[in-house]
């Protein structure tokens, strides 16, 4: 009896040892995959690391995205610097035929802003681009040349004309520079009512960067919030702001920074959606807000102005719904929750596009930049590749992208995630498929995932135990 | 026969501890450390080998009788 005890109590001791190695990963390295071709019945009938995987009125059989985004979970034990995502994919043929197809995956970064820190996953037009087009590939970036004019991209660099280029998941370190403009003195920009997070490029040439925020709470609850300052990808003002700066649910609060380079300086105001900017007065000429607007209780018709002839629009309130304008044409956003992706057929190309708003309430998106007025508009933006560009017009593309490889009748890409500063919470970390050309959903377009292989990269025990006790 | 029975009787009788133990301490870590457990091992299983050896245990002695 001693001996079958003996057996017993090892056998659960070994297995609580395999569970804490698990647990606490100790190398700091672990994958976590999960197949979806493979039906067979788990005996140990673990819950595993994914889970959440949908909404499910967007995907077919569990696994085949007909909608967008689609989202998973990743629930690990612990905090990791970087994620290696392999993934294994089918496109439905209807989809494949399309002009421009760009499936991105990514984590959420920021809660409140729905923020998602994208990777490219599948780009057919720079799939077959690069059969097409001389490509040289230089410290991971690839460097697409219609006719063979540079030796190498660094030489591409170094000309520093970027006026024929396309970037795709690439930023330079360029400094962008309005030349003719003109600072102004007294307070010219006066915008109001917009609900949440958002972000605004504004420009600066020998004058302060200086913005009298009003702010508000719709409900007396605790709210702490942030606002940041950004030169190029540099932070280099950062306020929080807790619930006790109220006073009578509102605050008003002075971003004053004086003694900038001149340059292109972003805004972020990181909030809930219960914190309304009642108002943002700026002696500043140049303001655009970048892909989100959601604005609140306007109480006149109110035109923005965009280089994009599409928005997508989506009213949270029924009083909220009715007309909107595009360029002159008429649309009707009738229903609440839904969005509505409306574009107007008369693209002004290179001439601003206007949204008119007859209601307050709307939460406009795009992958472009807004101005309330025409002269206040400027896109300190590289142009980026999207699917309204000609590419026949551009003579070069500079890509971070890992070109996805075709095998077994699938489709294979791999992308590296920076985890670092992801937002986790109790479900792990929250991941997005976006596949924006599945807006309208039809089942005959579908994006199968077959398997999912996340490595996560972190800090070993080793590297924490000698950082907590220094040697 | 007799051997043979009390023989069965103790190892269900270990079992059923070593399955109390082990519930017990699945439960603790999970509760302590959540998804130490159940990332990997579905306790419905122990649970109800548990309950099948926990419910033979009470109503063998009635069957006996009989």
């Amino acid at each position: 009896m001693k001996k079958v005890r003996f057996f017993l109590y090892s056998f659960l001791g070994v297995s609580l040892m395999v569970l804490a190695y698990f647990y606490v990963v100790p190398s700091g390295k672990i994958t976590y995959s999960y197949d979806f071709s493979k039906k067979s019945f788990n005996l140990l009938g673990g819950q595993g690391f994914f889970h959440k995987f949908g909404p499910s009125d967007r995907l077919l059989d569990k696994n085949k995205i007909i909608g967008d985004p689609v989202y998973f979970n990743l629930r690990t034990s612990r905090h990791f610097n970087e994620a290696e995502i392999k993934l294994k994919y089918k496109i439905s043929q209807d989809l494949s035929r399309a002009d421009f197809l760009n499936i991105e995956a990514g984590v959420l970064v920021d809660k409140n802003n729905w923020d998602y820190r994208l990777y490219p996953v599948y780009n057919n037009k720079l799939n077959s681009l690069s059969e097409k087009w001389s490509v040289k590939e230089e410290e991971a970036v690839l460097f697409f040349q219609k006719n063979n004019i540079f030796a190498s991209y660094s030489d591409f660099i170094n000309n520093n004309d970027f006026s024929k280029t396309i970037f795709y998941n690439y930023d330079i370190d360029r400094e962008f520079v309005l030349d003719d403009y003109e600072p102004q003195t007294r307070n010219i920009l006066e915008i109001n009512k917009i609900r949440g997070s958002y972000s605004f490029f504004t420009y600066v040439k020998e004058e302060a960067l200086n913005i009298n925020f009003i702010f508000r709470k719709i409900e007396a609850t605790s709210e702490n919030f942030r606002v940041r300052v950004y030169q190029a990808n540099d932070l280099i003002f950062e306020k929080n702001i807790s619930d006790n700066n109220f006073s009578n649910n509102t605050l008003a609060f002075v971003l004053d920074l004086p003694d900038l380079k001149e340059g292109v300086y972003k805004v972020e105001i990181n909030s809930s959606d219960n914190i309304i900017t009642d108002e943002i007065r700026a002696n500043l000429t140049k303001l655009v807000f970048l892909n989100k607007l959601f604005l609140d209780e306007l109480t006149s018709e109110t035109t923005i102005f965009s280089l994009k002839n599409n928005f997508r629009l989506k009213a949270l309130s029924s009083e909220h719904l009715g007309k909107i304008e595009i360029n002159n044409e008429s649309f009707w956003v009738d229903e609440i929750y839904k969005q509505f992706n409306v574009s107007s057929i008369s693209d002004r190309v290179d001439k601003l596009n206007r949204l008119k708003l007859y209601s307050s309430g709307l939460l406009i998106e795009n992958n472009g930049l807004f101005s309330f007025t025409e002269e206040s508009f400027f896109d300190p933006w590289l142009i980026r590749l999207d699917q309204d560009l000609n590419i026949e017009n551009f003579d070069f593309i500079v890509a971070k992208y890992n070109k996805a490889e075709f095998k077994d009748e699938s489709w294979e890409s791999i992308l590296k995630v920076d985890l670092n500063g992801a937002f986790v919470d109790k479900d792990g970390y929250h991941f997005i498929f976006s596949i924006p050309f599945l807006s309208e959903i039809r089942e005959e377009n579908f994006v199968e995932i077959e398997k999912i292989e996340i490595s996560l990269t972190g800090t070993s025990l080793k590297a924490k135990l000698k950082k907590y006790f220094n040697f | 026969m007799l051997r043979f029975k009390s023989k069965i009787d103790k190892y269900k009788k270990e079992l059923f501890y070593f399955l109390a133990v082990s519930l017990f301490l699945f439960f603790l870590l999970e509760l302590i450390f959540p998804r130490f457990v159940l990332a990997y091992i579905n306790l419905n299983i122990l649970v109800f080998l548990f309950l099948v050896i926990f419910f033979y245990i009470i109503f063998s002695p009635f069957l006996k009788n009989k």
